[in-house]
């Protein structure tokens, strides 16, 4: 069963296997079909941008995540953790259309933007941050149609929007590993897309760059887009609408105060996990690590 | 102006006249400013070893195009096909490996276009086909290359930033559905053809410094992917002019001289560019963001 986006298929009801209902409420959906700017593309009514039902995702027929069910309602951010292994990154690819469930469905309404947790344009290349940003623009343009003036225009308000209008002319190669982050955000917002799939954006930066990146991450939520960030920090997973547990299956779909439970924490971390004693709060993972390769397994 | 201040009044050999020096510098400049534009491909690619090794399987269609009076360009870029087709199949052999089949396709091309040289009953000049002649330019040689710029140019302004995105960042590139797989296919082909009409100009051993120079001397001091494609371009012409200037008032083979001229203006650019960025040069100009630090 692969992924299907919804504009190809009848959209079913809405499931939500885990019960939660949608917290947040409605947000106006920013029109991006000018290519004006950061908004995404207007998602229609409420319908959830992703759904994922009865899922398992793995690689060469080998079953590396389970039992996986949710949805991601526009204006809704969901933080996927779990250890290293546990499927987070799979996931996101199946999110992305890279890799097809083994068994269940998956579908989005859009192609998500999406930001591999080992994507990085080459420092030999001479690329501005705006180069960077107009890539994003690319995803939307066939082969031979190179960006026009509103895609630029598009570029330019997507800099802006995560603060690096005044870097858009320096080398990407020369940017601190903040304002990396923040081009490669400025490029996925560039993309159009109402879903954004991040697999932990956070990695590479310090914990002040990390705290921005999450502000304006989650402040992307008012203007409509869906977020899917893979996170290890727990911190930062408590302040998403909905946290997704997961190691090897889906432990918990749920919002942060029913998700991110000592027990629940236990169970998907394991030793891994830090939790403060007394209030049993978890509110920090093991550090994060980066992949190669193909994804989790 | 004196007549011992002008010159061309200089230049050595009498045959010398302005006709072939025209020529050269037109075909020089049309040559140039393909292969300074498909240089960042070659180099985005990460293949200069490969398209080396294509130039010297270039000989055998010089040689067939030198022995019937074909345009030399045409007879390379036939040979580039031919040499791609065998590599692609070398690159199978589950013993090879890659470095080894390209370097064993190389050498045999290399070797069938020494035979064919020899066996060429036109008195052909085997140290043109190596080394070049841009003063034997022809006008079918001008239009082939104004064709292959024209190709080059159409091919980058259509999709030069899907090429550079596929190239630059292929795993985001995939995942957002950009055809990466075309992509790198039409990098290839567009290398290729810079390699080819280099080739008919420089000649097939000192074609790629035509491709890859031009590209490295901008890399060091390019700020953009704009500005950069447009300099390339630029650098290769003022190199090639310099260096066929150079090589008639030296009196030195021209395609050796124009090749010798470009990797020197490469060498400066790296020393100039090592400077600047000690002197801090391209540091961007930083907006205060608080807790950010640079990366180390």
């Amino acid at each position: 069963m692969t992924a299907v986006p919804a504009s190809r298929c009848p959209r079913p009801a809405a499931a939500n296997d885990t019960g939660a209902s949608a917290a947040r409420p409605p947000t106006p959906a920013a029109a991006r079909a000018d290519a004006s700017g950061s908004a995404a593309a207007a998602p229609s009514h409420r319908q959830p941008l992703v759904e994922v039902a009865a899922a398992t995702f793995g690689y060469a027929g080998r079953p590396v995540l389970r039992d996986v069910s949710f949805t991601v309602e526009p204006g809704s951010a969901v933080a996927v953790i779990g250890p290293n292994g546990s499927g987070k990154s799979t996931l996101l690819r199946a999110l992305a259309g890279e890799l097809a469930p083994l068994a269940g469905t998956v579908r989005t309404t859009h192609r998500p933007a999406y930001l591999p947790q080992d994507s990085r344009p080459r420092s030999d290349i001479p690329l501005s941050a705006f180069d960077v940003a107009l890539m994003g623009t690319l995803a939307r343009r066939s082969l031979w149609r190179p960006p026009r003036r509103g895609d630029r225009r598009a570029a330019h308000a997507a800099l802006a929007a995560v603060g690096l209008a005044e870097l858009r002319d320096a080398p990407f190669a020369a940017l601190s590993g903040g304002q990396k982050q923040r081009v490669l955000l400025a490029r996925a917002l560039a993309q159009g897309s109402p879903l954004l799939v991040l697999d932990e954006p956070f990695a590479a930066v310090d914990a002040a760059a990390a705290g921005e990146l999450e502000e304006l991450l989650l402040s992307l939520r008012e203007q409509g887009h869906g977020l899917v960030v893979a996170t290890h920090d727990l911190a930062s997973a408590r302040r998403f609408d909905r946290v997704l547990c997961l190691n090897g299956r889906q432990l918990a779909f749920d919002r942060p105060e029913r998700a991110l439970t000592a027990t629940t924490l236990a169970a998907t971390f394991g030793r891994e996990a830090l939790v403060i004693e007394g209030s049993g709060r978890a509110v920090a993972a093991a550090a994060p690590h980066r992949h190669s390769g193909h994804g989790e397994r | 102006m004196s007549a011992t201040c002008d010159p061309v009044a200089a230049l050595p050999a009498a045959s010398l006249v302005a006709q072939p020096l025209a020529a050269a510098g037109l075909e020089l400049a049309l040559v140039a400013a393909t292969a300074g534009a498909a240089g960042w491909l070659a180099l985005g690619q990460r293949t200069v070893f490969a398209a080396e090794s294509a130039s010297h399987g270039l000989l055998p269609g010089l040689a067939l195009a030198a022995a019937i009076g074909a345009p030399l360009a045409a007879g390379a870029v036939a040979s580039a096909l031919v040499f791609a087709l065998v590599l692609l199949v070398a690159l199978r052999a589950p013993a090879a490996g890659r470095g080894p089949a390209i370097a064993a396709t190389a050498t045999f091309f290399l070797a069938v276009g020494a035979l064919a040289t020899q066996a060429s009953a036109s008195g052909l000049r085997p140290e043109r086909l190596l080394f070049g002649d841009p003063l034997a330019t022809t006008t079918a040689d001008i239009f082939l290359a104004a064709a292959a710029l024209a190709a080059t140019a159409a091919v980058l302004a259509r999709a030069g930033r899907h090429l550079v995105a596929a190239l630059a960042d292929a795993r985001w590139a995939h995942a957002a559905g950009i055809a990466v797989g075309r992509l790198r296919l039409l990098s290839l082909a567009v290398t290729l053809l810079a390699v080819s009409v280099a080739a008919s100009t420089v000649g097939g051993v000192l074609a790629l410094v035509l491709v890859v120079a031009p590209a490295v001397t901008v890399h060091p001091l390019a700020r953009g992917l704009r500005r950069a494609l447009w300099a390339a371009p630029a650098v290769a012409i003022v190199g090639s002019w310099s260096g066929l200037a150079l090589a008639w008032m030296l009196d030195t083979a021209t395609g050796a001289t124009v090749a010798a001229t470009l990797v020197a203006m490469a060498a400066v650019s790296a020393a100039c560019g090592s400077a600047a960025r000690q002197r801090g040069a391209f540091a961007p100009r930083r907006r205060k963001l608080a807790g950010e630090q640079g990366e180390p």
